[in-house]
């Protein structure tokens, strides 16, 4: 649900994603020098990240963790 | 905690155009600059977002009274026509500033997409044509032409999705500086003026304390984190912090919904429908039967949620049904070039817009289009040293109703231009005031206090209780006295009971603390101003009294917090020549509505 994945492999620690995330959902790990995603429940799966990814490293699903009622 | 003390002589609060277009004026106005977002600055607003930009020109064909004609039958009256004709006449200006910073826009219309792709401002995003058009040269402009009342606007396309990006080192090239991620809260008066503004940084926790002659807001609408796509940041904090500070707020009671795709709720499909020219769709009701217009693509907040409410429900999109495969190229075109991937979005939700019917319904946005804190047309607010542009600002522009794809990005430009060289002005008369030691603690107090607690309701707990509040169609789409009171209860329990005996884990959740904190205030806003109005009009509808009602309410309703700390609410008049001419029938007066959705 939501963002799912930052590939360790892939990711090369740009911090683009880091940046692009409009929800503070993504952090960066100072120790691996890599983005790690830190607040999934509120991602709003804008695809920022995933779209900018400069690596192809992330993962967004289109289901938010936290749902929202609907209208009806 | 860290605290930092800053000092400058404007400050900008938000970094989406408005707020870009503040600063860079501000800066070359000879202003020193502090811009702060509590995102990134260059990613951040729902400018990152939108790809349209209305731009008028009359070497270009275009008849400014037509235009304004527009706005009056979309704005039912009740549109600012002196905020329209500058947004209308000052688009080209600065839709030549974002040219000169930059920013490259669509030249020519693009390829076909999709069989039947005669739709009009269809497949622009598939066009290679994309560059700096010289100042005579006209870009590729498109026109609404389902309604002929939204025809006279026309509407260009950003070439490109990094805009905002440009924007950024425009304002960095100023001289200007950028606060990232920090989130500015309350603004500090001092003697009845605005004197600077106070936050943290959601990510290091650093308490800030900005002293500032002059300060622009720029934060966004009012949204309450709904469905839909790339407006959840928008919690209103700029407008409830002007409320609080004494500033009047207008509009407010006017609202906005989009459609969202049930099973995918980030995703709106006009987009999709739009851009790839897939005009044979269809929109039906529950019985089958297609209860709007054949290929009615506008948002339409009253029509949907009616018929549910009738209890025709639920809303299907119905495809015409198409070989994906044979579009393949324009299929991956958009999803590269669009907001956002929104084909990807719904393939991974496991439904074939091509080919799927699928259910959709109309989520309530909060003021994403109207309302906000009022202005003159200088963008000075009712408090000295206050300015606001952008979706937090209160010009009426667009009255109940929205104006026209890339009406929002165009006031944004035009206010944030203006916002920035008047508070720069401003700024060169004024001297800063220093805060006392006990001020300073009382702000942290307000501000970080969340933190030091660490039980009671979470700031996620208190959302989830707003969404269920305000989000069904019921209460603030198809209103009625009752329904908003009994809203209205629910948020002053939220403010009286909740928010004192909520707490933060962190800094992160200390932003969720306040965007919390400021949709409490903003929905009460929503909802007394809403059960004032007893009438209906554009998207404001009331079950109550579901008609216009021009004796009594050609007027705005201002909100302002008393002495007290009670909510104020008052109306003021609509200029006597602004009204029309009253002696025509309903009929004659709406002729939009009464013709809506249908073809010349």
């Amino acid at each position: 649900m939501a963002i799912e994945l930052i590939d360790k492999e892939k990711c090369t620690g740009c911090r683009t994603c880091v940046d692009a995330c409009p929800m503070d959902v993504i952090r960066f790990d100072e120790d691996e020098q890599k983005a790690i995603i830190t607040y999934p429940k509120e991602c709003i799966c804008c695809y920022n990240c995933e779209q900018d990814c400069p690596e192809n490293a992330i993962y967004v699903d289109p289901k938010r963790v936290n749902p929202i009622p609907p209208a009806w | 905690m860290v605290e930092k003390r800053l000092s400058t002589d404007v400050l900008v609060i938000g970094g989406g155009l408005a707020g870009c277009f503040a600063a860079v004026k501000a800066a070359e106005a000879g202003a020193k600059v502090i811009l702060s977002d509590k995102n990134y600055c260059g990613k951040s607003g729902n400018s990152h977002f939108a790809r349209d930009m209305m731009l008028f020109r009359e070497e270009w064909g275009d008849n400014f009274k037509n235009w304004l004609d527009q706005f009056i039958s979309i704005g039912e009256y009740v549109n600012n026509r002196d905020w329209d004709e500058v947004i209308i006449k000052e688009s080209y200006p600065r839709y030549r500033d974002l040219v000169s910073w930059g920013i490259p826009f669509y030249r020519k219309r693009g390829m076909k997409g999709t069989p039947g792709s005669d739709h009009p401002y269809g497949n622009a995003v598939l066009s290679d044509d994309v560059g700096f058009p010289e100042p005579e040269e006209e870009p590729f402009r498109y026109h609404h032409q389902r309604t002929k009342y939204r025809k006279s606007t026309a509407i260009i396309k950003f070439g490109i999705r990094h805009k905002m990006m440009v924007c950024r080192k425009k304002v960095l090239s100023t001289g200007a500086a950028i606060l990232d991620r920090v989130m500015i809260t309350d603004l500090l008066t001092h003697n009845g003026k605005v004197s600077g503004a106070a936050g943290f940084n959601t990510v290091t926790g650093d308490f800030y304390i900005l002293e500032a002659k002059a300060v622009v807001i720029a934060t966004g609408s009012l949204t309450f984190r709904p469905s839909y796509y790339g407006i959840q940041f928008n919690a209103g904090e700029g407008m409830t912090m002007a409320y609080r500070a004494g500033a009047e707020l207008t509009g407010m009671e006017f609202g906005s919904g989009m459609w969202v795709t049930k099973e995918c709720d980030s995703v709106c499909i006009n987009g999709p429908v739009a851009e790839l020219g897939m005009t044979h769709d269809s929109v039906t009701n529950g019985l089958g039967e297609e209860f709007l217009d054949a290929g009615a693509h506008l948002p339409t907040n009253i029509h949907w949620p009616l018929e549910v409410h009738k209890g025709n429900g639920p809303i299907y999109h119905e495809p015409y049904g198409y070989d994906r495969n044979e579009h393949k190229e324009a299929i991956e075109k958009y999803n590269e070039t669009a907001e956002g991937p929104w084909i990807t979005m719904l393939d991974r939700a496991g439904i074939d817009i091509f080919n799927d019917r699928f259910e959709q319904y109309m989520c309530f946005l909060g003021n994403i289009f109207p309302g906000g804190i009022k202005i003159n047309t200088n963008c000075e607010t009712s408090l000295p040293g206050l300015y606001a542009a952008g979706d937090s600002s209160g010009t009426n522009f667009t009255g109940p109703t929205y104006a026209t794809l890339g009406s929002g990005m165009c006031s944004a430009a035009v206010t944030g231009h203006r916002a920035g060289q008047n508070a720069a002005g401003y700024a060169k008369g004024a001297e800063h005031s220093a805060l006392t030691q006990e001020e300073v603690d009382a702000l942290k107090q307000r501000i970080l206090g969340p933190l030091e607690r660490k039980h009671g309701f979470t700031p996620e707990h208190i959302l989830m209780r707003i969404h269920q509040t305000i989000l069904p169609y019921e209460v603030r789409q198809i209103m009625h006295e009752d329904r908003l009171n009994a809203a209205l209860t629910m948020f002053e329990f939220f403010k009286n009971h909740f928010l004192p005996k909520s707490f933060a884990k962190d800094s992160h959740d200390l932003r969720n603390y306040h965007e919390v904190r400021s949709m409490i205030t903003g929905g009460e806003i929503m909802l007394r101003t809403a059960i004032l109005r007893r009438e209906s009009r554009g998207w404001f509808f009331r079950e109550d009294y579901p008609h216009r009602d021009d004796k009594n309410w050609l007027k705005w309703i201002v909100v302002k917090q008393g002495e007290d700390g009670e909510m104020q609410l008052a109306t003021e008049e609509i200029p006597e020549e602004w009204k029309g001419d009253l002696s025509l029938s309903e009929k004659e007066r709406y002729l939009l509505q009464y013709g809506y959705g249908k073809e010349d």
